[in-house]
């Protein structure tokens, strides 16, 4: 009786298990279809659309023809603006938490405010780079005024991960030049930085990849719906690749399916190389560190 | 030993850097000079007459920039009017949305200089431009009804004003009310942003403004502009929306409005009841040459016959 | 000459020094200055329009009637995010169970790079999908009249918050000690035993941070929502209708507020109400994963 009744617990115990664990790989598999559906269908939608024309023309005939390359171009130099701005700041901003700051209050609330910066909305970033940069300090609608809201939503991504690759630079290095009768600065300079190097590329490369992605910052500090030639300067609005898939998708009618599904899929891509890149620098320096 | 490998890396990074932007100063380059070539074909295909003051005046504004914002129902047609314009005169127009009420605070704001508005201005706001120092011109540039068009299974044909401010205060809302089947009615309007919808509010929602409470009922979606209005309407049941002439193409089922449908005559004679004029709106003394030249573009007789071939009804 | 230069010397490294350090702060000077920013812009709004009204009103009709009332705009944003946060937490916190307790190493392997992957498609291509391919199948499935709903939102966020649910807990599991689990099964517990009865009550303060932190991506996110849930101002408990959130709200109509009127510093007030959502959902996550890390 008894063994029978232990028997029947463990046969419904191992059911139990064997359900649970079902259960939790439907729920992954749910998550990986998802994802791969989504990334496939719009390989397969857009891909038609890609071509060398579409990649290097101005758009045609109302932007139902002809290609994307001024928003490719205006991503590219709001990538440019936005490094130029973000990585000197963030890598000494990272310097500065590594190797001066003292484990104390301040130091404390620097690192929960990186961290709330990049919890902020990127509307709230968006929000404040047109009262602040666009109106309030005359920037216009400009790359200049876009640079700089992206810059300031990619710059917890550089001090987090320039941070990390400084850490992972050992502490004798700095003692061995210190010794030498280098100073400081000479040291990160000289030995630091040079180390963290891959790091910091890393770090720049993902925070590209999230700049270039973003809408909701540029629509109203430097995204124009239609600038097909150079910018002037960099109080010049330009086109951008994510601002034109929203203008090809709500602004516009009868833009050919394949046009919008192009942009889509040039857009991920444009941002998936940067992450790929990335996160590749960083494994091989992870690697060579293990070494 | 470091130094030279850290120098090397840097000097990569900068030349990665150098690169980039020489290969997309140079793609660019190419693509204006093919521009170029285009332009000089363009212009020497038009008439052999009118060629040499043209090329006379061709690209006089190269290298100026003129910065257009506001309304989407003249979104399509500015972008046209700019890429004529760039093409015959050089220079670089940059159109953007944000509806009229956008471009009028852009206007204001310092953040544009020619304003399109697809209502006209208010005078709250010719008090803020005032206040910002600014003296502003108005020019008619089009004129334009304001078609309603509802999804293809909709059965009814006409409704009267005062049966569309209904339907908009959600105080009718299923389309048998109406003589349709029944269903609930899907009310598509758009933003507060746009002077479309600024100006069907207070033709028709209000009534000639006979009703000043009315407002759009909160049931009503909100859309960001009259393209994302036909793509919905197209894509869904039961709804009814409003759009600029301009976008009207025939797959859409447009609705009579006191028993007149909106085409570019009945618009022109006024006997279509839901139609306004379109404008641009611009600083009077601070207008640049790019500016009073791409006005008087747009007035002419290329520009007013692009705003035919866009669907809007010329002010000439 | 030489005492020069070396005063010279000291002086510079002075300067850099407080340079660097400028530097240092710059994530909280910019942070008080976003926060500066947006106070400054709403004390006209919160001074002019009775805070009460706002709090309590039902009708965001900003143009027309000069009302704003925040309720439909909360009440969207909760709709939102609450279904959101339904559809992610299982799907979640499951799959990291899974990914980090059950899956053979080679499965673990392909799924980490798929969940970054998720993790950088830009919001407008998620919202572009959502109108191209999720509102028609939401209008057909449920036989609706427009696609555009909240549900259609809260999918689409859900998805957007995964990577951030996944990668966080998977964190916390994965920074459960080995010896609790070998304790475990030296007892005489099953595999499955040990993740539920051990892992997973451990870990569960790092995923109570995880949600929290999806919840923030969730409520902060402008372009998927304002393209695809239809933006009307109601308020509904119905997951199958149109709803205007937050952040569309700043994101619609931030273009056409003239700087100084109160439409304009009303949509500052929306952005300060949403930087403290944020701020505080920030603060009590980094509690959470704080704690992890000290234990």
């Amino acid at each position: 009786m008894l063994k029978a009744g232990i028997e029947i617990n463990k046969r419904e115990k191992i059911i139990r298990e064997k359900f649970f664990y079902f259960l939790l790989l439907f729920l992954t598999v749910v998550v990986v279809a998802f994802v791969l559906g989504m990334v496939i269908y719009l390989i397969i939608k857009g891909s038609g659309a890609i071509s060398w024309e579409f990649l290097s023309q101005k758009p045609r005939s109302g932007m139902r023809e002809g290609g994307i390359f001024p928003a490719i171009l205006g991503t590219i130099y709001l990538i440019i603006g936005t490094l130029v701005v973000s990585l000197p700041i963030g890598i000494l901003s990272a310097v500065y938490l590594n190797e001066y700051a003292s484990r104390n209050k301040l130091t404390r609330i620097i690192r929960f405010s990186i961290i709330n910066m990049s919890g902020v909305p990127s509307i709230v970033y968006g929000l404040f780079g047109l009262g602040f940069f666009v109106i309030l300090l005359k920037f216009g609608k400009s790359i200049l005024a876009g640079s700089l809201t992206l810059a300031f939503l990619i710059l917890p991504v550089i001090i987090t991960t320039t941070e990390e690759a400084l850490k992972a630079v050992p502490g004798t290095y700095r003692y061995a030049s210190l010794a030498l009768g280098a100073t400081k600065w000479q040291t990160i300079t000289k030995v630091v930085l040079p180390q963290a190097l891959p790091g910091i590329i890393t770090g720049s490369v993902l925070g590209i990849g999230r700049a270039a992605g973003e809408t909701a910052p540029i629509i109203f500090t430097v995204a124009a719906f239609s600038q097909p030639n150079l910018p002037n300067s960099i109080f010049s609005q330009v086109m951008a690749l994510p601002y034109h898939l929203y203008v090809l998708a709500t602004q516009l009618t009868n833009t050919p399916e394949d046009m919008q599904w192009g942009t889509a899929l040039v857009l991920l891509m444009v941002v998936s190389l940067f992450a790929i890149a990335g996160t590749a620098i960083r494994t091989r320096f992870r690697l060579r560190r293990k070494e | 030993m470091k130094s030279v490998r850290k120098s090397k890396i840097w000097a990569l990074l900068s030349l990665a850097t150098v690169i980039s932007f020489l290969c997309s100063s140079l793609l660019l380059g190419c693509s204006n000079t093919e521009g170029a070539i285009t332009e000089k074909s363009a212009v020497s295909g038009e008439s052999q007459t009118e060629e040499e003051p043209l090329e006379e005046a061709g690209l006089s504004y190269e290298g100026k920039e003129l910065v257009i914002s506001g309304s989407t129902t003249l979104l399509q047609v500015s972008e046209a009017w700019a890429s004529s314009f760039m093409e015959k005169f050089g220079g670089t127009v940059i159109v953007n949305g944000g509806g009229s009420g956008g471009g009028i605070a852009d206007l204001i704001n310092g953040t544009n200089e020619l304003a399109n508005a697809s209502r006209q201005i208010k005078d709250a706001e010719m008090e803020a431009a005032k206040n910002a120092g600014l003296d502003i011109q108005e020019y008619t540039v089009l004129y334009d009804g304001i078609a309603v068009i509802v999804s293809s299974n909709v059965s009814i044909e006409n409704l009267t004003i005062e049966q569309l401010s209904k339907i908009y205060t959600a105080e009718i809302t299923n389309w048998k009310d109406l003589g349709g089947e029944d269903a609930g009615i899907v009310i598509i309007a758009r933003d507060s942003s746009s002077g479309t919808g600024e100006y069907f509010l207070e033709k028709v929602v209000q009534m000639d403004k006979t009703l000043k409470d009315n407002d759009y009922s909160e049931m009503a979606l909100r859309l960001q502009s009259n393209a994302d209005i036909v793509n919905q309407i197209k894509e869904n049941d039961n709804a009814i929306g409003y759009i600029g002439l301009g976008y009207l193409e025939e797959s859409l089922k447009t609705i009579k409005v006191e028993g007149v449908l909106p085409t570019v005559e009945s618009v022109k004679d006024e006997s279509y009841p839901i139609s306004r004029g379109l404008y641009v709106y611009a600083p009077h003394k601070e207008l640049t040459d790019i500016g009073q030249a791409y006005i008087d573009f747009v007035l002419g007789n290329d520009g007013q016959e692009i705003g035919l071939k866009e669907g809007f009804v010329p002010v000439k | 000459m030489a005492q020069l230069r070396i005063r010279l010397k000291k002086v510079k490294s002075f300067l850099i020094e407080k340079f660097i350090f400028l530097n240092g702060i710059i994530s909280i000077l910019i942070l008080g200055l976003i926060l500066a920013f947006l106070i400054a812009n709403s004390i006209r709004f919160f001074s002019s329009y009775p805070f009460f009204e706002f709090l309590t009103g039902q009708k965001w009709s900003p143009t027309v009637l000069e009302k704003f009332g925040f309720v439909p705009l909360l009440a969207g944003s909760l709709l939102v995010t609450f279904g959101a946060i339904v559809i992610a937490m299982p799907l979640g916190i499951g799959s990291a169970i899974y990914i980090g307790e059950l899956a053979p190493k080679a499965v673990r392997e392909i799924l980490k790079p798929l969940i970054e992957v998720m993790a950088i498609i830009p919001s407008v291509v998620i919202g572009f999908i959502g109108i191209k391919l999720l509102a028609p199948i939401i209008k057909n499935l449920f036989n609706l009249s427009i696609g555009l709903t909240a549900l259609t939102g809260s999918v689409m966020l859900a998805f957007m918050s995964l990577p951030t649910i996944i990668s966080i807990s998977e964190d916390a599991i994965n920074s459960v000690p080995s010896r609790y689990k070998h304790a475990s099964i030296a007892l005489g517990a099953t595999k499955w035993e040990t993740t539920y009865k051990i892992v997973v009550p451990s870990a569960s303060s790092g995923m109570f941070a995880a949600v929290l932190l999806g919840l923030g991506r969730i409520v902060g996110e402008t372009m998927t929502v304002l393209m695809i849930t239809g933006n009307s101002p109601r308020i509904v408990l119905s997951w199958l209708q149109p709803v205007r959130t937050i952040t569309a709200t700043i994101a619609a109509e931030m273009g056409e507020t003239v700087q100084g009127g109160l439409h304009y510093s009303s949509l500052f007030a929306l952005g300060l109400i949403l930087f403290l959502i944020t701020f505080l959902i920030n603060f009590i996550s980094d509690r959470f994963i704080n704690r992890i890390r000290k234990s």
